[in-house]
């Protein structure tokens, strides 16, 4: 039920954002192409954790299908919006460190992964640009594919569909938590927003003079004599 | 005495440790993240570094962070302020990072390693730059200049160092301060045509290549450069508060006309292939060429300004460089003809990431701890691998798995099968596989020892090829980099065959031609056997290499000389688009399989696509 309140949302949002513009898609396009890219960099850093031959080349080859598709968002979205490539990525922490820890790792990743795939039809809907509704439907349409090659994987690491099954319980109850404190650091930061803001509102006009004539440039102590037809 | 050292939060974090006089490594956090040009906090490069060294954080004698968060602060803040009320996202934006984490770095760094705070200390950014520039060259006396983008609010830095029985004697004699920055000039102009400020500035020097000054005029009113060999910048035409997004005012585009779109084509090769048809670029790709060449030109004339000074200052005949700005090797290639220094020094890593080191260095300075091992260091501090797990992988994997995931963009691979071929100690056998497979026009992915601390690759993560052959190098820019074709590629030189291409070096060979840190003209006599590495005015940025620096690579290039006559092969980093050099060999693995990279050498084996 929260899945299709969400995407209820989703879609009555993206009909008021990206209708008006493709470009508008270039910074969820991207940001697409970074969680992937850093389910990539996740799976290859579980790749050298493990020593085990089989479960990392089965990790590399994870890391491979994701950075895949981090390149097909990349790509995307330079098409729609070059400018949308400048923002910064975010800082990377391994969620995998100990290879005992690794069914805890693939639980983690499979449930970000789906929440974040479920929404792809939603996105294809209100894609004004056939490159990235290809992308979507595509994605969206291997999901169930890729679902159960990750379930098979764990399933290999773990041993028991009941073990799976009380792995992944384990990982949305952490990913529901995560996003509570997600919401909780968002709207925190828009409160920091709006007190820095009126800080800058009544503070600002008295210091700015202050700072202009600190960051003023100065006159140069030898100048080159200038020739007229440069002057 | 074990001293820690750590830059973050502008611009390529890095961490370096020096533990009794002995460099225990140094690496930029983007070699483990894989953001390339990550500023965040290097933690994982100090794990590295601490796991490596055997040391707890409580065993340091000191943790040295490369700057004073605190005087880079006011800075922050006067120059969000300065543009009232304009920029009040961005003053927002500062303060939260600047009020959330970056003013207690020195706290964070003390908590992390669990050391007193009494043992964390800060460095004056220019002084990190200083230290990490001469300190490296092994010289007793030199002068030296940091050009940078800013630190806490010196842009450049003009001084005198002298080592005396391990201890630093270093006098800043004079700075310029923020805004009169060369780095974030250079930047600016970086971002109107279209390239990532901080990131992508080579691109705006190759571009500079192929264009005429004929804005310098424009340009010469931004930053205008003395006889006295000062300057300053006029912020009118720019605002650096919106460096990363369109730091330029109306007055500049009025003057210049319209930026250039990032990502549209720019139509310019550094190689033409023969029969090819060429293509002409139209007046606004024209344009943005001759304003990279007008920029380049003036950048060039400040920093032979200052360099004339720094010899009038100080009375050295020696010349250490650092700071972003050194990494421009076309404008520090004018200071080898045209200044009276008989030697300049540039460190591997002239930027930020080497400040961590520089600021090490610093410490070990004041403390008269500067012995022979932080004198003589070369690039290779990174992490090394074992590729034995990477190999064992292997069998339970395969092309067949691989080619749903090539890149994006790139044509249809050629069907192939996968050869593994281990050596061990075998090194001549590998040696001569590698050159049959170059010979060939293969394309040779070559990873060794621990990756190299600085943007360039030296001869352990990097991508070969043969020197002679176009076809090859087009098809490293369209099937492995999908780099733009305007930019060069350089070539690795044996010392030996280094007078052949550069004849010009009748004094011996300038040591800013150790690490790729300078351009400079081919001889005509070799352009056939490195056309593939030329730049279309006969220039490269050449990696001359001793058997001490490397020797392994040097004996690569020398088996491959006996066959082509010159011992030199074209040199690139191993990496694709948009990311950083590669690190583990898994990394290394994924640009194979990818990519059309042909072989793939992981220590001492040899891994080859068998196509057909």
């Amino acid at each position: 039920m929260i899945r299709s309140l969400r995407q209820a949302l989703l879609r009555f949002f993206l009909v008021f954002t990206w209708r008006r513009s493709a470009k508008r898609m270039g910074p969820t396009l991207r940001r697409f192409a970074l969680v992937e890219a850093d389910n990539s960099w996740q799976f290859l850093r579980a790749a050298e954790a493990l020593p085990e031959p089989h479960g990392r080349a089965q990790m590399f080859l994870h890391a491979l299908e994701e950075a895949h598709q981090a390149s097909r968002f990349h790509t995307v979205a330079r098409s729609v919006d070059p400018a949308s490539l400048r923002r910064g990525e975010a800082h990377r922490q391994a969620l995998l460190t100990d290879p005992a820890a690794i069914g805890e790792f693939l639980a983690t990743v499979e449930v970000a992964d789906a929440d974040l795939k479920s929404d792809f039809g939603v996105y294809a809907q209100a894609s004004t640009a056939p490159r990235a509704t290809r992308l979507f439907l595509d994605l969206r349409d291997a999901q169930p594919d890729h679902a159960g090659a990750s379930r098979a994987l764990m399933l290999d690491t773990l041993g028991s569909p009941e073990r799976v099954s009380e792995e992944l319980q384990w990982a949305r109850r952490r990913r529901a938590w995560s996003q509570w404190r997600q919401v909780g650091a968002d709207t925190g930061d828009r409160i920091a927003s709006v007190l820095i803001g009126i800080v800058f509102f009544l503070a600002g006009p008295f210091f700015a003079r202050r700072a202009r004539k600190r960051v003023a440039p100065r006159a140069l102590r030898a100048p080159h004599a200038v020739p007229e037809s440069q002057a | 005495m074990r001293v820690l050292g750590v830059s973050a939060h502008f611009h390529t974090a890095a961490a370096a440790l020096v533990d009794n006089g002995t460099v225990v490594g140094a690496a930029a956090e983007e070699r483990f993240t894989r953001v390339k040009h990550d500023p965040s906090f290097p933690e994982q490069s100090i794990g590295w570094l601490l796991g490596r060294s055997g040391l707890r954080g409580a065993d340091l004698d000191a943790v040295v962070f490369y700057e004073q968060p605190h005087v880079k602060f006011t800075r922050v803040l006067a120059s969000t302020l300065s543009t009232f009320p304009r920029h009040h996202r961005s003053f927002g934006s500062a303060m939260k990072r600047w009020l959330g984490d970056r003013l207690w770095t020195t706290n964070k760094l003390s908590r992390l390693l669990d050391v007193h705070p009494d043992r964390v200390g800060v460095v004056v950014h220019h002084r990190s730059h200083a230290a990490q520039a001469f300190v490296g060259s092994g010289f007793d006396d030199s002068a030296i200049l940091t050009l940078d983008g800013v630190g806490e609010w010196d842009t450049t830095g003009l001084g005198h160092g002298r080592i005396t029985d391990g201890t630093l004697d270093l006098d800043v004699i004079e700075t310029h301060r923020y805004p009169d920055s060369l780095g974030l000039f250079y930047a600016a102009f970086t971002t109107f045509l279209g390239f990532r400020a901080n990131s992508e500035e080579c691109s705006t020097m190759a571009l500079a290549t192929f264009g005429r000054p004929r804005y310098a005029h424009v340009v010469r009113q931004i930053l205008k450069v003395g006889t006295d060999g000062t300057y300053r910048f006029d912020n009118a035409w720019f605002d650096f508060v919106s460096l990363g997004e369109a730091p330029f005012t109306k007055k500049l585009i009025a003057a210049l006309g319209p930026p250039r779109v990032p990502g549209s084509p720019l139509p310019f090769e550094s190689f033409q292939v023969a029969g090819a048809e060429s293509i002409t670029p139209t007046e606004d790709h024209q344009r943005y060429a001759d304003i990279a060449a007008s920029a380049q030109l003036v950048l060039e004339e400040a920093i032979l300004g200052l360099a004339n000074r720094a010899a009038r200052l100080t009375g050295s005949s020696r010349l250490c460089l650092s700071g972003g700005v050194a990494l421009n090797c076309v404008a520090t290639a004018r200071l080898l003809d045209e200044t009276d220094f008989d030697d300049i020094w540039i460190p591997p890593d002239p930027g930020d990431g080497g400040a961590a080191l520089g600021a090490v260095q610093h410490v070990l300075g004041e403390h008269g701890q500067l012995g022979a091992g932080p004198r003589s260091i070369g690039p290779y501090l990174g992490r090394a691998y074992d590729p034995g797990p990477t190999l064992a992988m292997l069998p339970h994997m395969g092309p067949s798995s691989w080619a749903a995931y090539r890149q994006p963009g790139l044509p249809p691979a050629a069907p192939y099968t996968l050869s593994v071929e281990r050596l061990f100690d075998d090194e001549d056998g590998l040696v001569s596989r590698v050159v049959d497979d170059l010979l060939a026009g293969r394309i040779v992915g070559w990873f060794q020892g621990g990756f190299e601390f600085g943007p360039r690759a030296l001869g352990n993560r990097s991508l070969l090829a043969h020197p002679a052959r176009v076809d090859t190098a087009l098809k490293l820019s369209t099937r492995v980099k999908a780099r733009a074709p305007f930019r060069p590629y350089a070539f690795s030189i044996t010392e030996t065959d280094a007078t052949k291409a550069f004849p010009q070096w009748t004094d011996g060979i300038p040591s800013m031609a150790r690490w790729m840190q300078v351009v400079v003209p081919v001889s005509e006599a070799v352009h056939d056997h490195v056309r593939a590495t030329l730049h279309i005015d006969g220039t490269t940025r050449p990696q001359v290499v001793a058997p001490a620096d490397h020797p392994l690579y040097h004996k690569l290039l020398t088996a491959f000389g006996a066959e082509t006559g010159l011992a030199a092969l074209l040199n690139t980093s191993f990496n694709a688009r948009g990311e950083p050099i590669v690190s583990s060999p898994e990394e290394a693995l994924m640009v194979f399989a990818r990519t059309d990279l042909d072989t793939l050498v992981l220590g001492d084996a040899v891994l080859r696509k068998v196509y057909g």
